[in-house]
């Protein structure tokens, strides 16, 4: 794992199960609390030290090397032309709609059963510890393991089909719609929202927790709709929770390599599959367009990343 | 200088950075031991030999390795690796894919990297080791020096030329692979595998039931190249250096053929595994029936663990299949190089190949000639699996493999023209 580093773009801001505690932290306390810049600075050095050397340096060895600089083979010279080969692949060129389909159709509906979930689980009465611990179960559990675990369900030798030859559904298990490896990218798609809902709204539940209820209460009161109380106190309070998390779900959706390696097909692929493709061609003169899509997807999340600042920019100066 | 060198060593002792300096001499002498060539003088052998015993002590060797075959990690771990601790060296199996080792070692050598490298060893095919030689990775003229070099034919091609890229001495052979069809006698007779005609007839009758892993997966590569020799009427014209007159001639009856057959592929060739563990899977779920593979000896293992079924058979086409030999190289930069010489030498071992040639143990082919072992009648007596094909059977017309730039081309060959279309 730890020499791919280079050459995918570090697309994960939150590790397993790490970030929605994280993330609950920082819309609960806010900056006003730190004393003074130097001492915030002092304190993040560390990591701010990790993200420069290992990724602002990981990042500029990557690009130097898509120029055709630093390489091993080849005449060493500057040129623009890892990019052009790049966009001139089949590879690369079938790889943009699935990518972009599998990004935007899973964190879409993620953020829309994330927040529908939220509001059933807060809704609740009795056993509401019961049903958030149960929600947020997966969110540990690793990526890989999620797959191999989707791919025992969903393919044609999976249960789904067995259950469903068993019932008579279909005549051999081998006519089961294909799932995963599929043309259209379902098995990735399942397997994402299976990990982005319960991330998406154990934050959007921490949102919920704020305070909301007696502003809810108020327009009760006053004789608002279930469906206004809904549009004009709810949605306001969470949504800078669900578009941060969503555009950090699209960012990671966009950027991961062993999801759609397990679960796609080896044309069309996912971008950073592509991305390997290359990087682990034994032509070392392909090098350069490894590196070229590598920086391409890394440039594309970070103008992600950026409007996710603007966005939590926005909201906390807007909330405050 | 062999004196100093050993002098070296000892005063060393501890100091790993001289060990490392010490290995690094040892590269500069060894061609002198090999210059001479087979007739090498036993006792410059021996001196050599010495040397590197001396510096192997309590070095940790990291053998970075294909790891997808549970039987041979417990050969590895628990055979090999007590082989080498007699020699106070530790063996650490890294499970890795060579491609990735092979752009580790590269960026340890971008990074300046020149004595402590990660990897002290690697088990490495043609293709990754002319990636490596391109870009200058590994240590030389070591490997004909090893005391148990004498049992392996270095007179045979199969063993001096790695997929057509001369060895050089830069790599020792541990294992033959030879490919055979494994396939459920249940649902296909071995008639239908006599040809790659009768199979592709087999194949067309029986949709669904055959496919192979996308390129570059080593194993589907292979396949590939395998109905490439068929399609283009022998290997004849492919071996040697790459021509691309003669591939641009030939390849498209290739691709012409391997699209025929993909409509009755499994899936309806719209997509192909990525891996030979996923065809592996896809046969052990019944989803396919027949597949080809190298590592001949995995099928009678497979069953006896109850993942194939007991009517799994392998077979050969009558006009062969592709064989290759497997070797370790050592890294230039490699810290431990003298450790990763004497677990090289332990697998060439009379003893190690034949323990690994025992169907209960692995069932894998010997990389050294067991008729100049003592150990010839034990190894000719080994039971094979009703599962597998004596390995006499297997070689009968072995086909050879190609050379490092012909593999590459026929794989990009294949992706645009058989994948992408």
């Amino acid at each position: 794992m730890s020499f791919r580093s280079s050459s995918v773009a570090e697309p994960a801001p939150y590790g397993a199960g790490s970030a929605p505690g994280s993330a609950i932290q920082r819309s609960a306390r806010l900056p006003g609390e730190w004393p003074d810049g130097l001492k915030v600075f002092a304190l993040l050095s560390p990591a701010l030290f990790l993200i420069v050397i290992l990724f602002l340096g990981g990042f500029a060895f990557g690009f130097l090397q898509s120029l055709g600089l630093l390489s091993l083979v080849g005449d060493g010279s500057l040129s623009f032309s890892a990019y052009g080969r790049m966009f001139e692949d089949p590879a690369v060129r079938a790889s943009l709609p699935l990518t972009l389909r599998i990004s935007i159709i899973s964190t879409v509906l993620s953020a829309i059963l994330a927040v529908a979930s939220a509001l059933l689980i807060r809704s609740t009465k009795r056993g509401q510890k019961f049903l958030v611990t149960i929600f947020q179960l997966n969110i540990p559990i690793p990526h890989i393991v999620g797959a191999i675990a989707m791919m025992l369900l969903l393919q044609q030798s999976g249960y789904f089909s067995r259950i469903a030859f068993a019932l008579g559904l279909v005549s051999s298990p081998a006519e089961f719609i294909p799932l995963v490896a599929d043309e259209f990218g379902v098995g990735i798609i399942a397997h994402y929202m299976w990990k982005e809902v319960p991330f998406i709204g154990v934050v959007v539940l921490a949102a919920l927790q704020s305070g909301v209820k007696d502003y809810e209460e108020v327009a009760r009161s006053l004789g608002a709709s279930s469906w206004n109380r809904f549009r004009f106190i709810i949605l306001p309070f969470i949504a800078p929770s669900v578009s941060s998390t969503s555009i950090i779900a699209f960012a990671f959706t966009f950027g991961s390599y062993e999801i759609p390696f397990l679960l796609g097909r080896p044309f069309p692929a996912a971008l950073p599959v592509v991305a390997v493709q290359s990087y682990r061609d034994s032509d070392l003169l392909s090098r350069p367009e490894a590196m070229a899509t590598s920086v391409a997807i890394t440039i594309f999340i970070s103008i992600l990343v950026y409007l996710y600042m603007r966005i939590a920019d926005r909201y906390t100066g807007g909330v405050r | 200088m062999l004196r100093m060198r050993r002098n070296l060593a000892v005063v060393a002792g501890l100091s790993a950075s001289l060990l490392a300096l010490g290995a690094c001499s040892t590269t500069a002498e060894a061609p002198e031991a090999d210059s001479t060539g087979d007739s090498a003088p036993v006792e410059n052998t021996a001196t050599y030999w010495e040397g590197v015993l001396t510096e192997a002590q309590g070095q940790t060797v990291d053998w970075f390795m294909w790891g997808g075959d549970d039987r041979l990690n417990a050969y590895i771990n628990e055979y090999v690796a007590e082989e080498a601790a007699k020699y106070g060296v530790t063996l650490n199996q890294v499970n890795a894919d060579a491609s990735d080792v092979v752009n580790k070692i590269l960026g340890e050598k971008q990074a300046g990297n020149v004595d402590d490298g990660s990897v002290d060893l690697v088990w490495i095919n043609g293709e990754n080791f002319a990636t490596g030689k391109q870009a200058d990775l590994w240590l030389c003229g070591w490997a004909q020096s090893l005391p148990n070099a004498e049992f392996v034919d270095w007179e045979s091609d199969a063993i001096k030329f790695d997929f057509g890229t001369p060895v050089d001495d830069c790599e020792a052979p541990w294992n033959q692979a030879m490919s055979v069809i494994t396939f459920d006698s249940s649902k296909v007779s071995s008639e239908d595998f006599s040809s790659v005609s009768a199979m592709v007839e087999w194949i067309n009758a029986n949709p669904g039931q055959f496919t192979y892993a996308a390129p570059p997966d080593f194993n589907g590569s292979m396949t590939v190249r395998r109905l490439f020799y068929e399609a283009v009427g022998g290997y004849d014209r492919l071996l040697g250096e790459f021509d691309q007159a003669t591939y641009d001639e030939l390849a498209p009856q290739a691709w012409e053929f391997l699209n025929g057959i993909e409509e009755n592929l499994w899936r309806g060739g719209a997509t192909y595994p990525q891996a030979i563990d996923e065809v592996e899977k896809l046969y052990a779920s019944g989803e396919i029936s027949a597949y080809i593979s190298y590592n001949a000896g995995r099928s009678g293992l497979l069953v006896a663990d109850g993942v194939y079924p007991e009517s799994t058979r392998s077979t050969t086409f009558g006009d062969g299949m592709i064989g290759n030999t497997n070797y370790v190289a050592i890294p230039l930069n490699s810290p431990a190089s003298a450790g990763a010489q004497v677990v090289a030498n332990i697998l060439q071992s009379p003893e190690a190949q034949l323990r690994k040639a025992d169907p209960s143990v692995l069932g894998y082919y010997p990389a050294i000639e067991m008729g100049r072992t003592e150990f010839l009648a034990e190894y000719e007596a080994l039971p094979v699996p009703e599962s597998v094909l004596p390995f006499t059977q297997q070689k009968k017309n072995a086909n050879p493999e190609l050379n490092a730039a012909w593999l590459g081309a026929i794989e990009k060959g294949w992706i645009a023209n058989v994948l992408q279309k």
